[in-house]
């Protein structure tokens, strides 16, 4: 399970407060260099999990390896990671240069080593102009840079930032998100970074993990995740809109599978013969983005169903449209550069059947749609 | 994208808010009188002007006239006095000296010795018996004054008191703790405090709560040592409410009067008379209104003294950090 270059591994950590479990049996590996994003709703456990690899937590059960070696007993200050937690937590006392500077001189970094690394991270969060002022001078979008600025000015090789831009105005956090990604790059270094964000998620990571129900449902890279989840709840969670869920019965016909949804039939690859009689009833998933407004000839192989338009909403440069299909809701995503004229009430939709993953009742994905014919 | 997600949400909410308006309207008319205020303020105001206002006037008042309650002749106006009676005394020179160092060395130590005892207590969160022996510390403080008078005249007494039982044994001679004219000063500031470092401790452990988790975490994974821990985080947080505790405690020192007037009533000769001591006999053993009233007033304005110097330190930090 351990590879070569693995510097972090969560091995079975449980976290319960009280009677309340926050955590259960978490399972992740990250390798040397990686922008691991620990993806997952509000109140998921996301920082919980940072803080016990911070040494701020001790789990109930479990272990945390450390650069090869078990760390979970290891003392906070010892573990040597960057740190940028979700509370600013900045000295009230000393300016904002020393707050960034203080760290590294206790770390044993000479002043004349460190100035040039202040000077850095402040110009990179553009808060060179702020380094004579102290914390309760700022507001709250500066002290988060500065936060920043100080977790990623430690000298190390693994670096956490606890959902370190929410709250940020938008254009900073684009701005960021890129300046972060460059940075961890051009240091070769390990980060950890969470956030609820499912855009923010998608661009910044080499790897996602899914933190859902108290465990990590799936890890992987955001284009395995976003386009072929292994687990309903990594579908649901990742991308913005959310994506639809039909009920669906699993049924063979001539020998090959097929699904049959309230609304279409679609022929069904089974991965690994996985899918059986036994996943009568799944649950089939769909991007919105996947759901086309079919134009009046019908595309070749695409399954097509009438549908009634509900609601549109405009977010300028695209349309989320949501839909009554025969009882069933749907959400779409319309671009303004595709679809032109307005969208009338009712429609017929157009998809393509290898964008509909069937997942088992026990959320696991079991198969894919394919075109008629193609089993 | 999602940020516009959540702005469409927003502007739901505030549609709904809206709607709910108008069976607020009554409440917000009251609400946005302008004698809404007064009301409110209206009983607080009252029982402030019966209770403080009033007797103050009457105090002050009383200050500028001879009043003898156990002479036959009627009060008389003799302008200020009382109050240079008191300047030109050397007697009540000495006293307020001789308050100002009991207040100093007794705040100080018992300061000092809270700050101290509170650090133990926080630093040892998961010690077993933890709050028995916080419930115990705290002991001292609920004890009325007179109670802890008493035993402590016990504990001091030259002949039987337990003090002097150990004293004897170590040194060989025997001490009165209350009637040497040397020890009895000293012997009253350990008693204030050993009654009042609880309070420090108290405002200590408040003071330490009041540092954001966060702070301390940080300092943990940079390796604050343990005093710049103190002092670049928990300080900077704690600082009010610890002054606050100073504050409260030297205004409190400064009226010390039950504790003395027990222990030793003044003496030997005036040795441990401070200034609540004095003000007490010329009120109610020489009957001497006038004259008490005055000193009461001396009294009122040096602790006014203390709590402007206090506030005044606490706002000058506060803007000049701001104008940093």
């Amino acid at each position: 399970m351990t590879g070569t270059n693995t510097i972090l591994e969560f091995r079975g950590i449980a976290k319960s407060y009280g009677a309340t479990p926050v955590l259960q049996d978490v399972n992740l590996t990250v390798e040397s260099g990686d922008f691991l994003v620990v993806y997952g709703p509000p109140a998921a456990g996301k920082t919980v999990l940072m803080r016990i690899l911070m040494g701020l937590e001790t789990p109930d059960a479990g272990t945390i390896h450390l650069r090869g070696q078990d760390a979970t007993r290891v003392p906070a200050a010892q573990r040597n990671i960057g740190y940028v937690p979700q509370s600013f937590a900045l000295y009230p006392h000393i300016s904002v240069h020393d707050n960034i500077a203080y760290p590294l001189r206790l770390a044993g970094v000479s002043e004349r080593d460190a100035e040039p690394i202040v000077q850095h991270a402040a110009e990179m969060l553009k808060i060179s102009d702020l380094l004579k002022k102290r914390p309760d001078q700022l507001s709250g979008g500066q002290k988060q840079r500065v936060a920043i600025a100080r977790g990623i000015a430690k000298q190390t090789d693994i670096y956490v930032l606890d959902d370190p831009l929410a709250g940020l105005d938008f254009k900073l956090r684009e701005q960021l998100v890129d300046d972060l990604r460059g940075l961890q790059q051009s240091w070769n270094a390990t980060f950890l970074y969470t956030t609820s964000d499912a855009i923010e998620a998608l661009t910044l990571a080499d790897r996602v993990a899914v933190l859902a129900e108290r465990t990590i449902v799936e890890a992987g890279t955001p284009e395995q995740l976003y386009d072929a989840p292994e687990r309903i709840e990594t579908m649901r969670l990742l991308g913005f809109p959310q994506a639809n869920f039909l009920p669906g019965e699993i049924a063979e016909r001539n020998g090959s599978l097929v699904c049959r949804t309230p609304l279409f039939e679609f022929a069904v690859r089974p991965d690994n013969g996985a899918v059986s009689a036994s996943h009568r009833s799944v649950t089939v998933g769909l991007r919105p983005e996947s759901i086309a407004i079919a134009s009046s000839g019908s595309a070749n192989g695409a399954i097509q169903a009438p549908a009634r338009v509900l609601l549109q909403e405009d977010l300028g440069g695209e349309e989320i449209v949501y839909l009554d299909a025969n009882g069933v809701s749907l959400m779409t995503v319309v671009r303004h550069d595709t679809f032109e004229g307005t969208i009338p009430d009712r429609i017929t939709i157009a998809l393509d059947p290898t964008a509909l993953i069937v997942f088992a009742p026990d959320g696991k994905r079991v198969g894919q749609g394919v075109p008629v014919g193609h089993v | 994208m999602a940020q516009l997600g959540t702005q469409i949400e927003s502007v739901a909410g505030a549609r709904r808010i809206e709607a709910t308006q108008p069976r607020l309207s009554r409440w917000r008319a009251l609400e946005e009188s302008r004698l809404f205020p007064a009301v409110l303020v209206l009983p607080i105001l009252i029982f402030f002007l019966v209770w403080n206002i009033i007797p103050l006037l009457w105090l002050l008042g009383v200050s500028f006239y001879r009043f003898k309650l156990t002479s036959a002749q009627p009060e008389q106006y003799i302008g200020f006095e009382n109050f240079r009676r008191l300047w030109e005394s050397s007697v009540y020179w000495g006293t307020l000296g001789r308050t100002l160092t009991f207040m100093v060395c007794s705040v100080g130590l018992a300061t000092v010795l809270g700050i101290l005892l509170g650090l133990l207590f926080w630093g040892s969160a998961r010690m077993p018996g933890r709050r028995l022996a916080l419930t115990l510390l705290f002991t001292p403080m609920i004890l009325p004054p007179v109670a802890v008078g008493t035993f402590y005249r016990l504990i001091y007494d030259p002949t039987f008191g337990v003090l002097n039982y150990y004293a004897n044994r170590i040194t060989g001679k025997t001490y009165d703790f209350l009637g040497d004219k040397e020890l009895a000063f000293w012997a009253l500031v350990a008693v204030d405090v050993w009654m009042w470092t609880p309070f420090m401790t108290l405002m200590t452990l408040a003071a330490l709560g009041s540092v954001p988790k966060a702070e301390l975490e940080a300092a943990e994974i940079d390796r604050l040592p343990w005093l710049k821990r103190l002092w670049y985080v928990v300080l900077p947080h704690g600082k009010f409410i610890l002054m606050l505790g100073i504050l409260l405690r030297t205004i409190d020192a400064f009226k010390t009067t039950d504790l003395v007037y027990l222990m030793t009533r003044g003496g030997p000769g005036n040795r441990t008379e401070l200034v609540g001591v004095t003000l007490y006999r010329q009120g109610f053993e020489a009957f001497q209104m006038g004259n008490a009233s005055a000193m009461a007033v001396i009294a009122l304005l040096i602790a006014i003294a203390f709590t402007s110097i206090y506030l005044y330190v606490l706002n000058y930090r506060e803007t000049r950090a701001a104008l940093r």
